[in-house]
């Protein structure tokens, strides 16, 4: 992956672009996920997540194109996603 | 600085350089998207007498219906009979039955509405001196037309449905980003604000860029944002499906979830339907609003549920950024108040009055004409922003190109300068063509509307390729001219076909008719003055050019 993306300057580019519009559309959705999950069944909790949900959209776009390596850029905005995901599905069981 | 503008140069360079990079080329690739739904949205705004000008037959009726609608007529009560027996008579079998007595001032036409069995929702009109059905209106309008709609459907879907909507929230986050990025580029906002460099080539074009968006900055982010929230539910799904399930099922679950705590089933025992105006005035009382309907869930079941809705045309609507009216729901067995909701308020909690907040803000439903007006130059300003920054990318490049196509470097400036003339001196002629193709498009035609929908898409393509196959300044001489002529004549053309004028619309009071006229003239005048000054050489395609390293150091975008 390395070795390619510095052989094509294109391939990283698009990578970076990857990472901001899926990378940023996945954690957004996490972040919703999560916020409903901690409130099971508030349609309430569903909505403000959607809400604040394009304003971390917006701030995961500005950050995967500021100067940070590229690794880092997915790592930092699929990690979280995942990490809100995974509390998601847990919260629940520890609730119960 | 210019290294960092290179195609590689995503995230490079210090911060502000890599958000430079950023604003320049996301800006760029949806500016043009971007001006057309600013620009139509921006006409949007005043949607209403734009219809109105597009329907100079359905004038006579409007001013008939105003004035019946100041003669007293049939009571609420009577009104309300008028409806049950109707639906009792030919709908009985309808699961819900919605009757929408009278205006807010108790006179106005009297309908009633409901679910035929293939679940489509339809309505009758009933005279409002006998109770008696109105045929349906048999003759479809003379002159029939999208009117104002247009703008409305293609700045937020571009009339192409779910895709279309797709597309404009995409291009909404993109202004986000793009609004974001460029803060931090011109972090000098407010110098750069009160600096203008008038013919000055590139400067001039940079600082206008400026102006506009910073005086407008707060505008231009709320508009952005409440329009991507609007829609929220369908572009970020996730947290509905993982909650109340997938598809259509998923969607009415959370609905219900949201705002319709405790929707009655139906008990199978029947009831007779008790009359309806004491519930009517008791909600009345309750909201504060006169009603604007009646709903009845369950009707001739002993779980009947009859809810009072309020007519939102009180002078404190206007100062309710919620624009939701008042509802009060009754049991139709106890008459027990089951809900009450307050004219601004919802049904659900702070999530729900942020979603109607934030739907109010966008659609300027508050604060009458005069916020009309503003949203209005807000919104012209914002596209002056967008129009500007895809200008400056290319004046900037004119002097020397910066090579960040390698060698197709130059055909692809000369794509952009093309996109640039049609996105925006061609999206105005198309607009303007719309309102031509309104007179021009014979009345009575079959599929009227879809002529004239069918003229604003052709003259815009027709615009491109007119741009692509005429050196850029040719091409921004003659499209602004064609755009001031169809301007400056629309009056001219509208007292040919229909026999209207200015002088009359003013004379008669008819200021939406008038303002219309006027605002193309206007435009008309200011496209005429554009094309004159890129006669006289200061064209946008840049002044002589001049050393590039100079330029460099002052311009960051």
């Amino acid at each position: 992956m390395n070795h390619l993306s510095t052989a094509y300057p294109g391939l990283r580019l698009l990578s970076r672009v990857g990472a901001a519009v899926l990378g940023g559309y996945l954690l957004a959705s996490a972040l919703g996920v999560f916020s409903g999950a901690l409130f099971p069944g508030d349609a309430e909790a569903v909505l403000a997540g959607v809400q604040l949900g394009f304003a971390v959209h917006v701030a995961a776009v500005i950050w995967a194109f500021s100067p940070v390596a590229l690794g880092r850029v997915w790592a930092g905005l699929l990690l979280p996603a995942a990490a809100l995901a995974a509390l998601a599905v847990l919260l629940p069981r520890w609730g119960a | 600085m210019a290294k960092a503008q290179a195609t590689s140069g995503a995230g490079q360079g210090g911060f502000r350089q890599a958000q430079a990079w950023l604003h320049t080329w996301c800006g760029l690739w949806f500016s043009w998207l971007l001006f057309a739904v600013f620009l139509t949205g921006t006409l949007a705004v005043f949607e209403e007498p734009i219809t109105h000008w597009m329907t100079p037959e359905h004038h006579a009726e409007e001013e008939a219906a105003l004035a019946a609608s100041t003669r007293p007529t049939a009571s609420l009560g009577q009104r309300l009979d008028w409806g049950v027996a109707y639906m009792q008579k030919h709908h009985a079998g309808a699961g819900m039955w919605e009757l929408w007595p009278a205006d807010a001032k108790g006179a106005g036409e009297l309908r009633v509405f409901w679910f035929d069995s293939q679940r489509q929702y339809v309505s009758a009109e009933l005279d409002t001196a006998s109770g008696a059905p109105l045929p349906a209106a048999s003759q479809p309008p003379a002159r029939l037309t999208l009117g104002g709609q247009h703008f409305v459907d293609f700045h937020y879907e571009l009339h192409a449905g779910k895709v279309g909507l797709w597309i404009v929230g995409i291009a909404a986050l993109a202004m986000l980003v793009a609004l974001v990025s460029g803060v931090i580029t011109h972090r000098r906002i407010f110098k750069d604000f009160f600096t203008f460099r008038p013919r000055k080539g590139q400067r001039s074009w940079l600082d206008a860029h400026n102006a506009v968006a910073v005086l407008t900055l707060p505008f231009q982010f709320m508009i952005a944002y409440t329009g991507i929230v609007i829609s929220g539910l369908t572009f970020m799904p996730v947290g509905v499906v993982t909650q109340f399930g997938a598809g259509m099922p998923g969607a009415w679950a959370f609905q219900a979830a949201l705002n319709e705590p405790g929707k009655p089933r139906p008990s199978g025992r029947p009831m007779a339907l008790p009359a309806l105006e004491s519930f009517a005035l008791r909600g009345q009382q309750l909201m504060g609003q006169p009603v604007r309907a009646v709903v009845i869930d369950h009707p001739g079941d002993a779980a009947a549920r009859i809810g009072v809705y309020g007519w939102n045309e009180d002078a404190g609507a206007q100062r309710r950024l919620s624009a939701t009216s008042g509802l009060a729901m009754f049991s139709a067995a106890t008459g027990e108040v089951l809900q009450l909701r307050l004219p601004g308020g919802v049904d659900g909690g702070k999530a729900s009055l942020t979603q109607s907040v934030m739907a109010g803000l966008h659609m300027v439903a508050f604060g009458g004409l005069a916020l009309k007006w503003l949203y209005f130059l807000c919104g012209l300003a914002g596209s002056a922003m967008m129009a500007t920054g895809a200008i400056l990318f290319i004046v900037k490049r004119r002097p020397r190109h910066l090579g960040e196509f390698g060698g197709a470097t130059a055909r692809v400036y000369r794509l952009i300068e093309a996109a640039n003339v049609a996105a925006i001196a061609g999206l105005g002629v198309a607009c303007i063509g719309f309102l031509w193709a309104n007179r021009l498009v014979p009345p009575g035609l079959a599929q009227r509307d879809d002529w004239e929908l069918a003229m604003f898409f052709g003259v815009w393509a027709l615009a491109l390729v007119h741009a692509l196959a005429r050196p850029a300044a040719a091409a921004w001489k003659e499209q602004l001219g064609l755009l001031a002529a169809l301007c400056l004549l629309l009056p001219l053309l509208n007292a040919l076909t229909v026999g209207d004028h200015l002088g009359a619309q003013l004379l008669r009071g008819d200021w939406e008719s008038a303002g219309v006229e006027l605002f193309v003239l206007a435009t008309g005048l200011a496209a005429g003055w554009s094309r004159r000054w890129m006669a006289r050489g200061k064209s946008i395609a840049g002044s002589a050019p001049r050393p590039a390293a100079s330029l460099e150091s002052e311009v960051q975008a």
